[in-house]
Parts: C-alpha cells; sequence; structure tokens
C-alpha cells in the first residue's frame, strides 16, 4: 500500500519510480480498493493555455511552470497516500482511500494554491490556472475499479473543464442511457401492420413447433392478436416493476452505507481529535473499513450475522413446509 | 461550497429513512424496542380485549396493552402471551387453553412494539428479535409466523446473545439476566448457545417480591400491602449494599399509614438471588474450556430489570471471590433495553442481501 507519495511529475522518468512502475502500482492498489471496497479517487490535472505561456515566455517557462504545478501538488496531498505520473503536460494521480467529498476538497485546494503561483518570467508575471478532471469509485462499485476505465472517465471530465473555460474541477458523471426511439411520426400504421405480421409469424411458429397447422380462430384473428400483445404488455408492466423494486432496495441500502461511513467517519474524528492527533483522511478510511487491528472482530461479526441469518432461514424454510404441508 | 444540489441532498436523506431497524426484546413482563431512529420504548406485556360490547363502546378501544390493560383489567379478558419468554400457543404445550387467544395478543404485542418505533408510512422495518436461548423450534416458529405480519422482514436471535453483542463483547462472555420469572445465565461462545451453555434459575425479580412478603409479615404482622405495592417498593429501595441509609416505608395499619424500617427484609430478600446466581456461573465456569476459564470470569454481564439492584454487580463479585477464586462483574448501562439495543446492533449490522432474502 502506498503510504507516501510514489510520484514522477518530472515527466523524463528520472523518478525514484518510472512512469510504467507505477502504473503497475496503480493498478494493485485499484485491486487492492476493490477487495476490500475502500474509496478510490482519480485526478487528471492540465494547466490552461500552457501552449500559450509557451509561447509568450519561452519553452523554459513551461517547464518551470509545470514543475511548479508538481510542486503544489506534492505539497497538498502531504498526509494522504498518492500514486502519479505526468504524461506530456498533464498529471494523472490516484488517491486511494479518499472518497469524493475529500477529493473535490483537495481539488479546490489545488486550485486555490495554484492561482495563487505567480511566479517571475523575466520582467513578466504569470498567472496560473488548472483544469481537473476527477472520477471516484466507492462502496458497492466492485467489479468497476478499472484503472483505464478511471483514466478515460477523469480524460473525459479535465476536456470538460477545459471547455468550460478552464480554472475549474469537474467530476465525471456517466452518459445518460438515452434510449434510441426510432422517429414512429407518420409510419405508425405501417408499424402497427408490420408488428401484426410479426406477431402472426410468431403464433404460426409456435403452433408449428407443436407439430400444428394455424388455425384460423374462427375469424377471430385480430382478437387473439389483441390478445397476445396484451399478454406482452403484462409481462412487460411486471419485469418494470420488478425493476423498480431492485432500484429501490439498492438505493436504500447505498444509503445505509453511506450514512454508516458517515456517522462512523465523524465519530472516528472526534474521537482522534479529543485526543489531539489527526492522521488525515487515508487513516481513518484504513480504520472504519477494517484494514487494521479491529479486522479480527470484523471478521468474526460477519461470520456471526451469517451464522445468524443462516439459522433464520432453516426456520423460515420449516415454516413454509408447515404451512404449506398445513394447507393441503 | 458543495457539488450536491439541496435537491439531491433531500432526496439522500429521504434514503437515509428509508429503512427502520428495530431490535425488540420480548419479555414476559416487558416488551421493549430500541430503533435507529433513536426511539427507545418498553410496555408491560399485557394485551387485553374488551369482554363484552359494553366494555367495547366505554373504552372507546379494541384493545389496550401495558398499564392501561392491567389498570381496566376487570372489564377485559387479559392476556400474559409470553412464558418463559416462549409463546404459549406455539410451544411444546401447544395443548395451553386459549391459544388462539394467545397468539392474536402475542400479534397485536408485536405490532404494538412496532408502532412505538414510530416507523415513518414509507418506510421498511427490519426486525431482530430476542428470543430466549432455550426457545423450542417450535416456539421460535410461532414467534416468526405472527411477527412477519407486522414488519417486512424479520429474524430471531438468542436473547443473550443480544445482550453480549451490544456490548461489543464477542466470544467468551457470561450474560447473567434478571428478569420477573426467570434469571438466564447463559456462556457464550458464538451466535447460537446450545442448552449445555444455559442455566435458568426460578430465583429472579417475582421471586424477590415473594421473599420480601414473606419476611414483611414475619417482622410486622400488622403491616398491610399488596402484592403490586411490594413490588413498587422493591423496585424503588432493592439494594444489597452493605451500609445503607435506613429504608423507612409507609404501610397501612388497620388503614392508617404507618412507618417502618424495611432496610433488613429489602436487603434479605435481594441477596436471597445471589447465591443461586453464583452457583450456576460455577457451572458454567467450571464445565468451559480449562484455558479459558479465567478469561470467563472477567467478562460477566449482568442484565435485566432485575440487575438494577444497587450494587449487586459487587455483591456478585464478591461471591464469586469466596466461591470460585474470582470474578468481574459488569452492569450494562440501560439493563431494560440490553436485550433491545444488542438486537438493534444486530439488525443494523446484517447485511441487506440478508435482509431481503428473507423478506
Ligand atoms: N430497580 C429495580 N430493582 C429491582 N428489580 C427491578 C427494578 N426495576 C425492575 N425490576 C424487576 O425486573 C423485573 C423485570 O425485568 P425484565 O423487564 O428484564 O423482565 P422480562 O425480560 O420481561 O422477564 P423474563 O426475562 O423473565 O421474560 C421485574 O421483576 C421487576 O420488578
Ligand atoms: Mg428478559
Amino acid at each position: 500500500m502506498a503510504e507516501f507519495p510514489i510520484v514522477d511529475f518530472s515527466g523524463d522518468g528520472g523518478g525514484l519510480f518510472s512512469g510504467e512502475e507505477i502504473r503497475r502500482l496503480m493498478g494493485v492498489e485499484c485491486t487492492r480498493a476493490e477487495r476490500y471496497g475502500y474509496p478510490v479517487a482519480a485526478m487528471m490535472i492540465a494547466v490552461d493555455r500552457l501552449e500559450q505561456l509557451g509561447d509568450l515566455y519561452g519553452t523554459e517557462s513551461r517547464d518551470t511552470i509545470l514543475d511548479e504545478v508538481s510542486t503544489a501538488l506534492e505539497r497538498n496531498t502531504r498526509e494522504s497516500d498518492l500514486l502519479g505520473f505526468r504524461i506530456g503536460s498533464h498529471f494523472f494521480a490516484l488517491f486511494p482511500h479518499t472518497a469524493r467529498k475529500a477529493a473535490l476538497g483537495l481539488a479546490r485546494r489545488l486550485i486555490g494554491d495554484t492561482g495563487k503561483l505567480t511566479f517571475d518570467e523575466g520582467s513578466a508575471s504569470v498567472s496560473v490556472t488548472l483544469s481537473i478532471g476527477l472520477a471516484f469509485r466507492g462502496a458497492g462499485e466492485a467489479g468497476r475499479y478499472d484503472l483505464d476505465e478511471l483514466r478515460s472517465e477523469v480524460t473525459t471530465a479535465v476536456l470538460q473543464a477545459i471547455s468550460a473555460g478552464g480554472d475549474r474541477a469537474v467530476a465525471y458523471t456517466p452518459p445518460k442511457d438515452v434510449p434510441q426511439v426510432p422517429d414512429l411520426k407518420g409510419n405508425l400504421d405501417e408499424l402497427g401492420k408490420s408488428l401484426e405480421t410479426l406477431l402472426a409469424q410468431k403464433v404460426a411458429a409456435i403452433f408449428e413447433s407443436m407439430g400444428q397447422s394455424l388455425p384460423d380462430f374462427g375469424g377471430h384473428r385480430k382478437e387473439v392478436l389483441a390478445l397476445a400483445v396484451e399478454k406482452m404488455e403484462l409481462a412487460h408492466e411486471q419485469m418494470r416493476r420488478e425493476h423498480a423494486e431492485r432500484v429501490d432496495l439498492l438505493e436504500r441500502r447505498l444509503a445505509k452505507v453511506s450514512q454508516s461511513l458517515e456517522l462512523t467517519e465523524g465519530e472516528l474524528r472526534r474521537a482522534l481529535l479529543a485526543k489531539g492527533v489527526d492522521p488525515g483522511v487515508a487513516s481513518i478510511y484504513r480504520t472504519v473499513q477494517g484494514l487494521s487491528d479491529v479486522e479480527h472482530d470484523l471478521e468474526l461479526k460477519r461470520e456471526m450475522m451469517a451464522a445468524i441469518f443462516e439459522a433464520n432461514l432453516e426456520l423460515r424454510t420449516q415454516l413454509s413446509e408447515r404451512t404449506g404441508r398445513g394447507s393441503h | 461550497m458543495s457539488n450536491k444540489s439541496d435537491q439531491a441532498k433531500a432526496k439522500d436523506q429521504d434514503k437515509d429513512h428509508g429503512v427502520l431497524y428495530i431490535g425488540i426484546d420480548l419479555g414476559t413482563s416487558r416488551t421493549s424496542v430500541a430503533a435507529s431512529n433513536g426511539v427507545r420504548a418498553t410496555v408491560p406485556s399485557f394485551v387485553g380485549y374488551p369482554k363484552d360490547v359494553v366494555s367495547k363502546k366505554l373504552l372507546k378501544k379494541d384493545v389496550l396493552f401495558g398499564d392501561e390493560a392491567l389498570e381496566k383489567r376487570l372489564s377485559l379478558k387479559l392476556y400474559r402471551p409470553l412464558e418463559h419468554g416462549v409463546l404459549k400457543c406455539g410451544g411444546d404445550k401447544a395443548a395451553a387453553e386459549d391459544a388462539e387467544g394467545n397468539t392474536r395478543a402475542a400479534r397485536d404485542l408485536l405490532t404494538e412494539a412496532v408502532r412505538m418505533a414510530k416507523p415513518r408510512k414509507d418506510e421498511l422495518v427490519y426486525a431482530v428479535i430476542g428470543a430466549p436461548a432455550q426457545a423450542s423450534i417450535n416456539s421460535k416458529n410461532a414467534i416468526l409466523e405472527v411477527a412477519r405480519e407486522s414488519v417486512d422482514s424479520v429474524m430471531l436471535c438468542s436473547e443473550p446473545f443480544a445482550v453480549a453483542y451490544g456490548q461489543d463483547l464477542l466470544e467468551d462472555v457470561l450474560v447473567i439476566d434478571i428478569g420477573a420469572g426467570t434469571v438466564d445465565l447463559c456462556r457464550m461462545h458464538g451466535t447460537m448457545p446450545e442448552d449445555s451453555d444455559q442455566i435458568t434459575l426460578e430465583t429472579a425479580g417475582d421471586f424477590v417480591d415473594a421473599e420480601l412478603s414473606k419476611r414483611i409479615s414475619q417482622a410486622y404482622p400488622q403491616a398491610q400491602f399488596s402484592v403490586g405495592m411490594i413490588k413498587a417498593i422493591k423496585e424503588r429501595h432493592s439494594t444489597v449494599a452493605e451500609t445503607t441509609e435506613p429504608i423507612l416505608v409507609d404501610l397501612p395499619v388497620n388503614g392508617k399509614p404507618t412507618s417502618f424500617d424495611l432496610t433488613e427484609q429489602i436487603r434479605g430478600a435481594c441477596q436471597a438471588i445471589v447465591p443461586p446466581i453464583v452457583e450456576g456461573l460455577g457451572k458454567l465456569i467450571g464445565t468451559f474450556d480449562p484455558e479459558f476459564q479465567d478469561k470467563l470470569k472477567r467478562r460477566v454481564l449482568l442484565a435485566g430489570g432485575g440487575s438494577q439492584i444497587k450494587a449487586l454487580d459487587s455483591a456478585i463479585e464478591k461471591a464469586m471471590h469466596e466461591m470460585l477464586g474470582s470474578g468481574k462483574v459488569t452492569r450494562i448501562e440501560e439493563p431494560m433495553y440490553g436485550g433491545a439495543n444488542g438486537a438493534l446492533k444486530i439488525a443494523h449490522d446484517m447485511p441487506e442481501e440478508y435482509w431481503e432474502k428473507l423478506k
């Protein structure tokens, strides 16, 4: 686990670790975070109008600016874990144990800090602003802790930040799934007809599969088709309802998890502050999510909950067998 | 600055209240609930139904609970649906008279317990009910069947386990639960205590009441009192402390209030429950893995309404020192809610998918 910054912000691979190694470590960290269910945040940072600044003040000025940004980045993340490297004029960084709120706070601090970063280049004074793209993974997103996916999300987000004028942080939001609705206007009738034909074919196929020829339904073909359509609609409605219930349950679960995380985090903060320690976000998450001494107890509790559940499941089975028998 | 819109926050808060978790301690004398919305409530385990149309008109209710039911008992058919924490109807004494009435009373009592927890209309209610460790499969089934009608998902767990879990003591603990009808001693090393982990004594709250009545009649034959008065006196003054201020209580003599010194009688009656408890502890400790016996002696939890007797923890400790060599007894906070609080904690720690599977 990264307990300190592992970074190569020089962009030339001259750091302690090469970009390649850091990328690998990031991958490892993602897998670990996924396994233990702790949050990670990814960030892509770009310096606004870097090209123009370079044109104005000479290419060396670009390196100076990038150096300043990497210093600011390290300065502002001293207490948290940080893995990061520079690709050309962009910085890509991964923060384990960092949830959405903390990451947004950090991005805001960075923007504030570099805004003040006015340094002399010859006689001129250059004021630098940043665009930051963020993406997060947390509890309940197992299966989605993919470094490449995170990287493409922060890239999308940083591009949004830049095109909105820069000097801001943008968190990645997945595009809404807009279902492709064909343009129905004007040819509804046609559609209805082809639907009818399609249904008729289906019905015919069913009869055929049973080794029978299609009866003419005593001239009630229309009614039979209408019935089939109605049944299909019912089934569809049922599916939709079940889906909505499932989503509702998942949302309730999510709310519970985030609520109890917030509570625990607050509680721990209070306790630790009372003792005069400020451990930063990272170690709090380690404690809360069972990566420290309390891990044993948590494991035991999980086993106990499973045992209680099993016992109740068995009771329940007996009960339904009994009442099942009783009603026969 | 927050990047969440107020609307989104409001929605989140809505969802925070999406599930109400409750822990229920279904006792012979009291039913207590603790809920994740902070509600704690308790009601004596009595359920009464108006005997006839006239009483029903007068009482303006179909069913009464707790103290109110006791108070109006003359116009009610009164039920105490649990016996030793076991449903009277579904137990092995299933032949018990009026099984149907008891089932209905148990169902109404549970519904009342859920109502006391004040769930909101849109909330799902998930409940854990503490059942006595020795409850038979049949009586557990009976409780489950009744409970499923008033909540969305329900689980039973052993009551001493709930008490210990509530204190974050997960392994190797002895729980003493002093109720009205029984004292339950239970050795915990896992979630499901077996028969051999459990000792039930009859020397509980009701026994102290009887003992106190006996001692007062012997010392002061002229004093007049009822069972209810004795119970109230006990709950107000109970102690086993070696030195206390004199306990002076007014009791009627030929209808005239007269002051009596009941110090010795109260202390004696309360002290009478200590030796059987310590003897029981000795048995549970002596038959445990020798390597962990000392640990067990140091982890004794005192719970239940009867544990509120003043200085009871140190009296049991002292007797443990004399009879077993050592001992450390901890009285839990909120002894009346020990079971319910623990059950609530279990409800909250229970993974959601388990709850959903049992819906
Ligand atoms: N302050 C007190 N001092 C002594 N005894 C008390 C005190 N308060 C309550 N009690 C006794 O505690 C008993 C009730 O305890 P509790 O509510 O734990 O019982 P219960 O769980 O309903 O019964 P059981 O465990 O037998 O099913 C009663 O006998 C009551 O008189
Ligand atoms: Mg009890």
